[in-house]
This record gives structure tokens, C-alpha cells and sequence, in this order.
């Protein structure tokens, strides 16, 4: 079992997340934009919404506007989450020498400041998990629009997280950066791994790994596209304003080529199929 | 708006000779949720802004408090999500992978005859004033999704009478 977790899961995980996202991506590239539906206020250059995105993604500018309880929960649980990716790459990658090699640190100062930055967002991204699935229990209107599986994302969640923490607080559990480094590079070069390796007897590293995995092969079939799908949708909606719309035919109304009837001999259907043709010969739209 | 025997707000149904005259045949009931599916696959396909609103909610609920009818009826099917879910969920369980597979779970669900009076209700609801796509952190636009399925049910032959009473 836990071979499989270790050796075989990873590429399992990383090829669905992979192709999943790849797949969804494709899916909205499909549709088109065929209306101009830019949400006013908006900008008039192209900068100014490039810079509406950037505040939105970086600030959580409409939630802070419309919430604030929810934005102080969510804009710290993703700037934490953010935090602890990184840390991650900056600790397993340069074994959480990262201050010192860009001079700032002494290597001792740098593996503690690492350390310590891990533990303190481990905490905080805890604190606001559970201030978020408390909210999702307590406010009524949330509660009303909440499916099963929103309750299960926030569970998966915090139970990586609080894994993630056991292993920090609790010596006899932690997984040092040498080790998991050597793990990650197995991976990557496709080694197998040894059975005397470390990372295989930590109960508590494996459960971890095994969480994260699962919510690898998870994101791209739930509610979590939404964080490519906040860039999708904002690069339609946040657009700067002018007429025509960027990348839309100009709708120039051009007189119909086919007369109406003087008279009208028809009834009903028959004469609004006649202008329908009237209508699309016109309209230079390609939405129909 | 008058009350329908299911307690439901609905306008008034234009007849079915009124239909024909802007071209639209009436669907009858037994064909209507096969035909609801089929447009509504049409609708999503087509307009890319639609389908991320169907597939990136995260149900916070940011719009609830901001939409004037979820206010001013305290309707939990006026809160935006809501509405815009008598789509979402029928988009999901026929269109996603997770849908398909997981049904209830994800909140997706089969569409019934029942589901399609309700659209006729809270579509109508809407005031398509987009302050849910203001408030929401993506942006995602239930007015888009109101308009979309007023369109569907206008292609079911469910529209609002255009006589005056
Ligand atoms: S604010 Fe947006 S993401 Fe939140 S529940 Fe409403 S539509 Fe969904
Ligand atoms: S557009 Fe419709 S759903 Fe959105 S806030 Fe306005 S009335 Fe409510």
C-alpha cells in the first residue's frame, strides 16, 4: 500500500491533474465570446484592465467590497496556501537555504527562518479553513447553497493541513528536507525508491502525500477550477471599455438586401421565417 | 405575479396560437425535458462566459446578500447561486465527468418537468441588474445565466403573454 502511494500514485495524480485541467481549458476555449459584457465600471485602456484583474487575483478586490468577514477568511487562507507552495519548493528544492543564497541570512538563520515561516502559515491556513467551514454551517444563505462535496473540499483540506502541521510540531514525525528531497528526486528521474528509505517509514508523511494526491486528481473535475476559471471569466468580464468590443465584429446595421413584401400576403410563421432571413442576412454577428 | 396551484410566482404563459405567430411551436410537456437538455447543451457549448459561470462557483454565498429579489423575498431560490444552480446542476449532471459520476454529491441533479416550471418562476424573478457578477471574487455573471435561460424556456414555448390583461 504504501509502495503504491509513493511509487505509483504520484504519476497517477500528476497525469490526471495534468491532463484534467488541460481538458477543461480546452472545454471554455471552445465557447466563444460573442457578447460584449464588460462589468462597469470599466476601464478605457487595456492596462487599466489588466490592472483590475491583477487587484482582483491579488486583493480579492470584489469580495472585500461585498464581505468582509469572508474576504479576511478567504484572502488569508490563499495567501497562506500560496505561502506553503512556495515554502515547499524553497524547502524540499534549496533545503531551505533560500535566504542565505540570496545573501540575506547566515544558513543556520535561513533553515530556522524556513522552518518557522512553514510552521506559522501551516497554522494560519488552519485558523482560516476552519473560520470558512464554520461560516459554510453557520450563515443560513451559505448553509442553503452548500452540496456535500463543498463540505468535503474544506475537510480534505484541513486534513492535509493538520497532517502537514503534525509533522512539524511533533519531532518524532517531522520529515526533515534531505529526505523528502531525495524522494522528489526519485521521482522525478523515475528511480525506484529503496525500501530503507525514510520517507517510507513516516506514517504521517505518507497520509499526507496520499491527501494531496487525492486532491490533485479532484481539481480538475470540481469547484476548484476556479482558480483558472477567475482568469477565464475576469479576461471576459474586466475588459476595457470600447466600441466595438476587441476581437467582435463591428454590428454595422446594413439594410436588409431583400425587400419586404408590399403587401402582406402572409400569416404568422410563415412571414417571421421570411424576415429571419432578412435578419441574418443583415446582421454581420456571428452569435447565431 | 399571479400564484400557480404549485405555489409558485410565475407571469402569465402566453397561449400557444400566440406562440405560433412569433414562430415558436410549443413544446408539449412530455417532450420538454429532452428538449430543455438539448438547448441547454447548445446554450453552454456556445458561450464560453456560461460554461466557466456552470463550472468555477465555489458556492460562498457573496452574492446572496447583494441580489434586491433574494432581499426583498428572503426566496433561498432568489439568492444568485441558486438561481443561477436550476441551470448549473442540469448542465453538471449532463455535461461534466463528475456530474455523470457523481450526481448528488456535486449538487448536480436530473432534470424534471417540475424543475423547468421553477426556472419559468425565478428566471423571471431576476432583474438582470448583474450586481451578483459585481460582488462575486470571479466575476461569474447569473444575470448571463438568467438571460440564457429565459432564452430556453422562450424555445420550450414558455414565455410571458404579451397581451395586456
Ligand atoms: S459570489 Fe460567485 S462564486 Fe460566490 S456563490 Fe455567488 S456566484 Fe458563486
Ligand atoms: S442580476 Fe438577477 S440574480 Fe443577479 S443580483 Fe440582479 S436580480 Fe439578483
Amino acid at each position: 500500500m504504501t509502495f503504491f502511494i509513493m511509487q505509483i500514485l504520484p504519476y497517477i495524480a500528476v497525469a490526471i491533474f495534468t491532463i484534467g485541467i488541460l481538458y477543461r481549458l480546452g472545454r471554455w476555449a471552445s465557447g466563444r465570446i460573442v457578447h460584449n459584457i464588460t462589468l462597469t465600471p470599466a476601464p478605457t485602456t487595456q492596462a487599466g484592465a489588466l490592472v483590475d484583474i491583477a487587484t482582483e487575483a491579488a486583493l480579492f478586490k470584489s469580495l472585500f467590497k461585498a464581505d468582509k468577514s469572508l474576504w479576511s477568511g478567504a484572502w488569508l487562507m490563499h495567501v497562506a496556501l500560496l505561502s506553503i507552495l512556495a515554502g515547499h519548493v524553497m524547502g524540499i528544492g534549496l533545503l531551505g537555504l533560500q535566504f542565505y543564497y540570496i545573501g540575506l541570512t547566515s544558513a543556520e538563520t535561513s533553515e530556522y527562518l524556513s522552518s518557522i515561516l512553514g510552521t506559522t502559515f501551516g497554522i494560519l491556513i488552519l485558523i482560516a479553513l476552519i473560520y470558512l467551514l464554520y461560516r459554510r454551517m453557520a450563515i443560513n444563505e451559505v448553509k442553503q447553497i452548500s452540496a456535500p462535496s463543498d463540505y468535503a473540499h474544506l475537510l480534505l483540506l484541513i486534513g492535509i493541513v493538520s497532517v502537514g502541521n503534525f509533522m512539524r510540531l511533533f519531532p518524532e514525525y517531522a520529515m526533515h528536507y534531505e529526505p523528502a528531497r531525495e524522494y522528489v528526486v526519485h521521482l522525478i528521474t523515475f528511480t525506484a525508491l529503496t525500501p530503507d528509505m525514510e520517507v517510507l517509514h513516516n506514517p504521517a508523511f505518507v497520509l499526507h502525500l496520499l491527501l494531496v494526491q487525492v486532491l490533485m486528481i479532484v481539481f480538475p473535475f470540481s469547484k476548484l477550477l476556479h482558480i483558472p476559471g477567475m482568469f477565464a471569466h475576469r479576461w471576459i468580464i474586466n475588459r476595457a471599455y470600447v466600441e466595438p468590443a476587441p476581437g467582435m465584429p463591428a454590428q454595422q446595421w446594413v439594410a436588409p438586401a431583400i425587400p419586404y413584401p408590399a403587401e402582406n400576403p402572409l400569416q404568422g410563421g410563415a412571414l417571421n421565417a421570411i424576415n429571419r432571413i432578412r435578419l441574418k442576412a443583415a446582421c454581420k454577428s456571428q452569435c447565431c | 405575479m399571479p400564484l400557480t396551484e404549485s405555489g409558485l410566482k410565475q407571469p402569465v404563459k402566453a397561449s400557444a396560437a400566440d406562440m405560433l405567430k412569433i414562430d415558436i411551436q410549443v413544446v408539449p410537456d412530455e417532450l420538454k425535458v429532452e428538449t430543455a437538455i438539448k438547448h441547454l447543451k447548445e446554450l453552454g457549448e456556445k458561450f464560453r462566459s456560461l460554461m466557466i459561470t456552470f463550472e468555477a462557483c465555489v458556492k460562498c454565498g457573496a452574492c446572496a446578500e447583494n441580489c434586491h429579489t433574494y432581499l426583498g423575498t428572503r426566496d433561498p431560490n432568489n439568492i444568485p447561486t441558486n438561481r443561477a444552480d436550476l441551470l448549473r446542476k442540469v448542465w453538471k449532471r449532463y455535461f461534466t465527468p463528475e456530474g455523470k459520476l457523481l450526481g448528488g454529491f456535486i449538487g448536480a441533479k436530473d432534470l424534471e418537468l417540475e424543475d423547468i416550471e421553477k426556472m419559468y418562476s425565478y428566471f423571471y424573478q431576476c432583474n438582470e441588474c448583474r450586481r451578483c457578477s459585481l460582488v462575486c471574487p470571479f466575476g461569474l455573471d447569473t444575470c448571463e445565466v438568467t438571460m440564457a435561460g429565459r432564452q430556453l424556456l422562450h424555445w420550450l414555448g414558455m414565455y410571458p403573454s404579451f397581451r395586456h390583461p
